[in-house]
């Protein structure tokens, strides 16, 4: 091997690790502060489970770096379980290989419903370059626009492509409208309002809470619901933001609630803040047409192995998709609570192509 | 200093990358000089000429890097034009910034009927990911489709995802399908074939001629189509594969072909090197029609500022799409023979900008 080619072997690999530990920063940030918040309501991580879980992360999953999750996760169980997938590991090894070049694609919100061919998303309209586009896709005009949005619905949200976590949102009333400067926003979608079942607003008071049914499709198998959980909100929020919200993990295959809420900053609570209302022992109504909807589409969009789903629950029962994630769906409160969820599919493994 | 050597390693990188793709794209620049200046001495490039093209592609476009094409044009048509487009910047520079990050998409062909939602696709089947699904979305094995795709047609044409010119096809009969590992093939669409139009069919007798159709749509604008040509087969190839084939450039206002093409090796033609029809003068059959359903469909997919549709009439004069193309669609014969075609749509800037092709 000449001197340059080591010498480029070497730069490409230092430069891999510093991407690595840059994409790691925030993850071990986040878990520093959850470690805390847990040890604060008595879930502490041992010596001896912190031990196994550096000892997995270097043998099983090919380096120290994932072990920060999974001593969250071992302290949030009081145990360490094999086969839980740390979520810098899912984002910096599992979705590039697996859902490979087209991860991004559910960034573009103005595609999705074209892509997924689906009625279940509520979308009305797109602003695309510069173009307004129907939900059927024909050209249309902002006086059109203004009356597919609010003709039949009272307020319309609009999500701009590549916002994320409920960055990028807006709440639009009629009143709104004429003031907005839709051509600096880049492009988005605008989506119908959900009025959501009464079970959600009973424990999402205003914000429709926010079904995560994240399905894997592993080549030549059917798709299957592998991880689910509930973003609720608090009383006056307009929407779900990943900031403020509440997650409940939930039982796959049942849609049995997690006795305890789970805030972003790692507390637990067993009834909501705001209404008092306790969780243990609720099950999700229309779960399984939920989790049948999620598997029939992904079966339709088999380039994608791993597709977190964002659902509700109207209060006519029927299912609507609000998005759909193809890069790195979230899934540490219900992986930690209730996992692992991802065993048997070799992602342990990837790391090694 | 340490920013200062990231700086100039950066710049270095860059520089090296478009010397690489420029190399690619310009790569059969000279043999198509050297083709047209045998066949019209008298348009040999004096020196004066190749430095005002040099300058030129320095002052307009940014780099002199881009002339070897302007000079083929050049060859061709005898005089210079300001406005022509050279294939390396249309790749570095005007693809990239005109379709963005989903630019590589029409490869996909798996894809591309969940773009389009058009019937005049003839995609009957995918292959994803060890996945059958038909064109309709639902699933289905390898043994239902054998037993159904052959029903309607003596083969099918199967497409691999990520191939283009002609790459990656492969004419079907059911006994071919039967044994053929498509595991081993990547994901691919299996297409019904195509029975073309009595005047394509004269043209190209055996594979079913390409009419190109290349539409731009502007920020906030309707598409419109900016560029056309038409490739037939040769006699004895079942698909246009890459150079193997005979170019001539069409007329967007009425769908007239021009009065001379190409063959691969840029060959001035006036028929059909193999079967002497005449290809010159031609109007194609509804190509208004064509013109139109191809502006409607990028009207439906603003995302994209340019593609380029591949596009045919069958016996039943009816249209149909062939495929796609958004990623580095070329024109190179039909832009020396009545180019330019992209002038005033302001491409020419397009490197000033600061990402330019990002």
């Amino acid at each position: 091997m000449s001197i340059l080619h080591l010498l480029k072997k070497r730069f490409r690999a230092s430069r891999q690790k510093r991407w690595n530990r840059i994409f790691d920063q925030s993850h071990i940030k986040r878990v520093q502060n959850g470690l805390q918040v847990l040890a604060d309501q008595g879930k502490k991580l041992s010596s001896v489970d912190s031990k196994k879980a550096e000892e997995y992360s270097v043998e099983v999953l090919g380096s120290i770096d994932f072990a920060p999750w999974l001593k969250l996760y071992s302290a949030f169980r009081g145990e360490f379980l094999e086969g839980w997938i740390p979520d810098n590991y899912l984002g910096r090894v599992v979705c590039p290989a697996i859902n490979g070049d087209l991860k991004d694609l559910s960034s573009y919100k103005t595609l999705s419903k074209q892509l997924l061919q689906t009625e279940t998303l509520p979308d009305l309209v797109y602003l695309i370059k510069g173009t307004w586009l129907t939900a059927e896709r024909l050209g249309t005009t902002f006086d059109e626009v203004k009356s597919i949005c609010f003709d039949h619905y009272p307020f319309v949200y609009l999500k701009r492509n590549f916002s994320f976590q409920g960055n990028g949102i807006l709440k639009l009333y009629p009143k709104d409208f004429d003031g907005i400067e839709f051509d600096k926003l880049g492009d988005f979608v605008i989506q119908a309002p959900i009025f959501q079942h009464p079970f959600m607003e009973e424990i999402s008071p205003g914000a429709v809470a926010t079904l995560r049914i994240t399905t894997v499709k592993q080549n030549q198998k059917p798709a299957e619901t592998r991880l689910c959980g509930l973003r609720i909100g608090r009383e006056g929020m307009n929407y779900i933001d990943t900031k403020g919200a509440m997650r409940i993990p939930v039982d796959p295959n049942f849609g049995k609630l997690y006795p305890s809420a789970i805030t972003a900053n790692w507390q637990l609570l067993e009834t909501h803040p705001d209404t008092k209302v306790p969780f243990e022992g609720k099950t999700i109504p229309y779960f399984k047409e939920a989790t049948q909807l999620c598997e029939s589409i992904h079966e339709r969009f088999p380039h994608i192995q791993l597709i977190g789903w964002d659902a509700a629950i109207t209060d006519q029962g029927q299912v609507k998709l609000m998005e759909w994630n193809t890069d790195q769906p979230g899934i540490v409160y219900s992986e930690s609570s209730i996992g692992p969820h991802f065993k048997e599919l070799g992602w342990e493994d990837l790391w090694k192509n | 200093m340490i920013s200062l050597v990231k700086k100039l390693y950066r710049q270095n990188q860059e520089k090296r990358r478009n010397k690489a793709t420029d190399a690619y794209y310009n790569r059969s620049a000279p043999k198509a000089y050297q083709a047209l200046i045998k066949q019209l001495p008298d348009h040999t490039l004096t020196t004066k000429q190749e430095t005002e093209i040099e300058t030129y592609a320095a002052d307009v476009l940014g780099s002199a890097s881009f002339s070897p094409w302007l000079k083929v044009f050049t060859a061709c048509r005898g005089e210079f034009k300001e406005g022509w487009m050279p294939l390396d910047y249309w790749a570095r520079i005007v693809c990239p910034t005109l379709n963005g990050s989903l630019q590589p998409l029409g490869k996909i062909k798996t894809l591309t009927q969940k773009f389009l939602n058009a019937e005049e696709l003839p995609d009957l089947a995918y292959y994803v990911k060890g996945n059958w699904v038909m064109a309709s979305g639902e699933k289905t094995t390898q043994e239902t489709l054998r037993k159904t795709l052959f029903d309607g047609h003596p083969n099918v044409f199967l497409k691999q995802d990520n191939t283009s010119r002609g790459g990656g096809v492969m004419k079907l009969d059911a006994d071919q399908f039967s044994k053929l590992d498509f595991e081993k093939l990547g994901d691919f669409v299996i297409q019904s074939p195509i029975e073309t139009h009595d005047f394509f069919k004269k043209l190209s007798p055996s594979a079913v001629p390409s009419l190109r159709v290349t539409t731009y749509k502007a920020y906030a604008q309707p598409a419109r189509v900016v560029q056309s040509g038409i490739r037939l087969g040769l006699v004895s190839t079942p698909y246009i594969y890459e150079d193997e084939c005979i170019r001539i450039a069409i007329r967007i206002e009425d769908g007239v072909t021009n009065e001379y093409g190409f063959s691969g090796d840029w060959q001035i033609l006036k028929a059909h090197s193999e079967t002497g029809v005449s290809i010159t003068g031609l109007k194609v059959p509804k190509y208004q029609e064509i013109k139109k359903r191809c502006e409607m469909l990028h009207d439906q997919n603003p995302h994209f500022g340019l593609i380029a549709w591949d596009m045919t009439v069958d016996k039943n004069d009816q249209i149909k799409i062939m495929e796609w193309n958004t990623v580095t669609p070329s024109y190179n014969m039909d832009e020396a023979a009545i180019g330019p075609h992209f002038k005033g749509l302001g491409f020419e800037d397009f490197w000033k900008r600061k990402n330019p092709g990002r």
